[in-house]
């Protein structure tokens, strides 16, 4: 079995103000081949080029990085408090190259505009001093995703999960907690979830990865006494399309088993 | 408008509405193209709703129109209602075809606030015994809209999946199509 390429496990996730990020590319495929855990990828695509599409970090929901650091799969860092960070030699040596990096884009935004310029009738060439052909914020950072994350803190330890932290806001949240114990009920079936906002609910549940296979659920986790919108509901169903996937209601009280019940549209 | 508070004994569950519901609505008369809306205050079975001890008239009323639904609209052979005091909802109880087992559906106004918690009480509490024992409780929901259409869903306990492999290939056949598209421009 074997992957030559996977990382050590704890993966590392890194956690700041509450967001969870995975930057490399074998931790994410990682994540989503053996852990089952989805996550979404937020970066920015390039504007040209064939390899159009989302890209890397993956976004990791609360949910998610919770069940992969009580499970040991992997550890939340947080980022380095001032005073710890990298020596000053490294320092120095990044900040070298991000200067040479913008020496040459420089340059090479100088020669895009000075070939342009030779397109342009003489009569229509602006006159006048120039501006910098590439302002500094316009700065390209390349982040070379296959290289190894930050090092692991020697004690990495996970954050209180009922109490709220810096850098874990939801600790304690009721919402968070009624999603999570959710979350961790059905990842133990053995299906896959994913965030569920774009069908109005909180995950997605499908019975195999997302690339492969339709959901099969919309699940939801309303806190006890909240009324449900039938409007939705009918709305939905009168707009017919691809509204034949389940909307699982669910209950996971804190002491007590989960209760689920299924609403699927159609005619008795 | 108010039911009577008349002589009902205010039972709830199915036996007794077994013999004091099922109506043959069937060449009632005068409904089909009666006094405009007056003939609803008329039907008969509109007025045996009414007296059943169920305080929502809302409620009764979208009964009523989920009722006709089920036997006119959709040609079901037996459609019977019942009131459930404990819940104060009048169900019906129903049977697609002469062959088919009874299910239960529950009228409810779109406007009704449903939480979790209700639902489930009411899946346990209106839901017929199951011939199965492993089968989940299950009912059907039927709201019924301002317009009076009614859009039916049906509720189950536990995680029901809808059947899996076939949705893999209509994935697939898009990408296919897509591709033949471009390559027979």
């Amino acid at each position: 079995m074997g992957d030559p390429e996977a990382p050590p496990e704890p993966l590392v996730l890194a956690l700041q103000r509450g967001r969870v990020l995975v930057w490399g590319a074998a931790a994410a495929r990682a994540l989503r081949e053996r852990h089952r855990v989805c996550g979404v990828l937020v970066g920015a695509p390039p504007r040209r080029g064939a390899a159009r599409g989302p890209r890397l970090p993956l976004q990791l929901l609360p949910e998610e990085a919770r069940l992969l650091a009580e499970t040991g799969a992997a550890v939340l860092v947080p980022p380095p408090e001032p005073g710890e960070g990298p020596p000053p030699a490294a320092a120095a040596r990044y900040a070298a190259e991000l200067a040479q990096s913008f020496a040459e884009q420089q340059e090479a935004a100088e020669g895009q505009r000075q070939a342009r310029l030779q397109h342009l009738p003489p009569n229509q060439r602006p006159t006048g001093a120039p501006a910098a052909a590439l302002p500094p914020r316009a700065l390209l950072v390349q982040l070379p995703t296959a290289r190894e994350g930050p090092a692991l803190p020697p004690t990495a330890a996970p954050p209180d999960w009922g109490r709220p932290a810096p850098h874990w806001p939801h600790g304690g949240r009721p919402g968070h907690e009624r999603r999570y114990r959710v979350y961790r009920d059905l990842w133990a079936r053995g299906l896959h979830l994913t965030a569920g906002a774009k069908f109005g609910g909180d995950f997605l549940v499908y019975p195999g990865p997302p690339e492969r296979f339709h959901a099969a659920a919309v699940a939801l986790c309303p806190p006890p006494g909240a009324p449900l919108a039938l409007g939705a509901l009918v709305a939905a169903a009168r707009l017919g399309t691809h509204v034949r996937k389940t909307l699982l209601l669910c209950a996971a009280p804190a002491g007590g088993a989960p209760a689920y019940t299924s609403l699927q549209w159609g005619p008795p | 408008m108010e039911p009577e508070a008349g002589p009902v004994a205010g039972g709830s569950g199915p036996e007794r509405g077994a013999s004091a519901g099922w109506q043959d609505a069937r060449g009632g008369g005068g409904w089909a193209g009666g006094a405009g809306g007056n003939w609803m205050v008329a039907h008969p079975t509109f007025t045996e709703m009414m007296s059943l001890d169920i305080s929502d008239s809302a409620q009764i009323y979208a009964a009523f129109l989920v009722y006709l639904d089920l036997l006119e609209g959709r040609n079901w052979h037996e459609v019977k209602y019942v009131g459930l005091a404990e819940l104060q909802l009048i169900c019906l109880h129903a049977r697609e075809r002469e062959v088919d087992s009874q299910q239960v559906v529950v009228p409810v106004p779109v406007h009704i606030s449903l939480s979790h918690e209700r639902i489930r009480e009411i899946l346990q509490k209106a839901s017929l015994p199951q011939d199965k024992p492993d089968t989940p409780q299950s009912v059907t929901l039927a709201i019924v809209e301002s317009d009076s259409t009614v859009v039916y869903y049906k509720m189950t306990d536990g995680f029901v999946m809808p059947d899996p492999p076939d949705d893999t290939e209509d994935v697939d056949n898009k990408q296919w199509r897509k591709k033949r598209k471009k390559l027979f421009k």
